[in-house]
């Protein structure tokens, strides 16, 4: 009868599992830079509210997916006078192309703005040959 | 005859004039808002407080001010480009910078000693305590 508990299994707010989150909950793509030097590439998203323990990082399958849990249940609950900012999570796919080392992929999250770091690979950087 | 390119995003735009000059205060559909700087703003209240949040992420504290003046709560501030942008090969640019500012009325009298502000993780959260209300003076006047 175990299949019956979770039919009646009640949904607790604000205590949702990731994935249910993605599910049930809107989500939003972040707004981001993405910028090249030398040895990295370097990507920014804005994601305002956030630290960094509602934040996901993960490389599936060639691509990076970011996600970010906002306290839905609590935003959808005030009394709002003006609202402009959208009430949702953060979720976004960047495919990344294997020149990328994943490895060595390094994130912060300061001020509300996440940081990724992903490094290039060794064989792609360039390389100056000594003539002997 | 002149040849003309052929650039589908001018159409539109010139689309987004037309609406504007039809109904005057249609809501912008607003071609240039990524090149401005304008962080978003909720405000919402309970039975004492109004509470204004603004997103700003990325933006030290120190380069934010609020000033509350005669009921109209102003919040400026400048985002700054994080580091020079000479050799950065850029792919995307979504985030925008500069300098903002934003003014609100406030729609009931709040106290304005009773104001903290509170920065966390990109949010500006500011709490207002609304003023009591102020009671109705009766007044009986003589009539001599």
């Amino acid at each position: 009868m175990d299949d019956n508990k979770e039919l009646v299994k009640v949904e607790e707010n604000g205590s949702q599992s990731w994935e249910k989150s993605i599910g049930n909950e809107c989500c939003y793509a972040p707004a981001v830079n993405i910028y090249e030097t030398a040895d990295d590439y370097m990507l920014t998203a804005d994601m305002p509210g956030l630290n960094k323990e509602d934040v996901k990082i993960n490389i599936e399958d060639g691509s990076l997916v970011i996600f970010g849990k906002i306290k839905f249940k609590e935003m959808m609950d005030k009394r709002y006078i003006l609202n402009e900012s959208a009430i949702g999570n953060y979720y976004r796919k960047f495919n990344i192309s294997d020149s990328i080392d994943d490895t060595r992929i390094e994130a912060k999250m300061e001020n509300g703005q996440l940081n990724i770091r992903l490094p290039k690979h060794e064989r792609v950087k360039p390389k100056i040959i000594e003539i002997k | 005859m002149t040849l003309v390119r052929f650039e589908p995003l001018k159409e539109l735009e010139g689309f987004n004039n037309r609406m504007q000059k039809l109904f005057g205060d249609f809501p912008a559909i607003n071609f240039d808002m990524n090149l401005t700087y304008h962080p978003k703003i909720d405000i919402s209240e309970d039975e004492k407080n109004i509470f204004v949040d603004a997103e700003v992420p990325g933006i030290a504290k120190e380069n934010l001010k609020i000033v509350l003046e005669d009921n109209v709560l102003t919040i400026s501030g400048e985002k700054k480009q994080e580091e020079e942008k000479k050799d950065k090969n850029f792919h995307r640019t979504e985030r925008a910078y500069g300098s903002f500012s934003r003014s609100f009325t406030l729609p009931v009298e709040v106290d304005s000693n009773k104001v903290s502000a509170a920065f966390e993780n990109g949010i500006l959260k500011i709490a207002l305590e609304k003023a009591a209300p102020k009671t109705a003076k009766e007044k009986n006047i003589e009539i001599k």
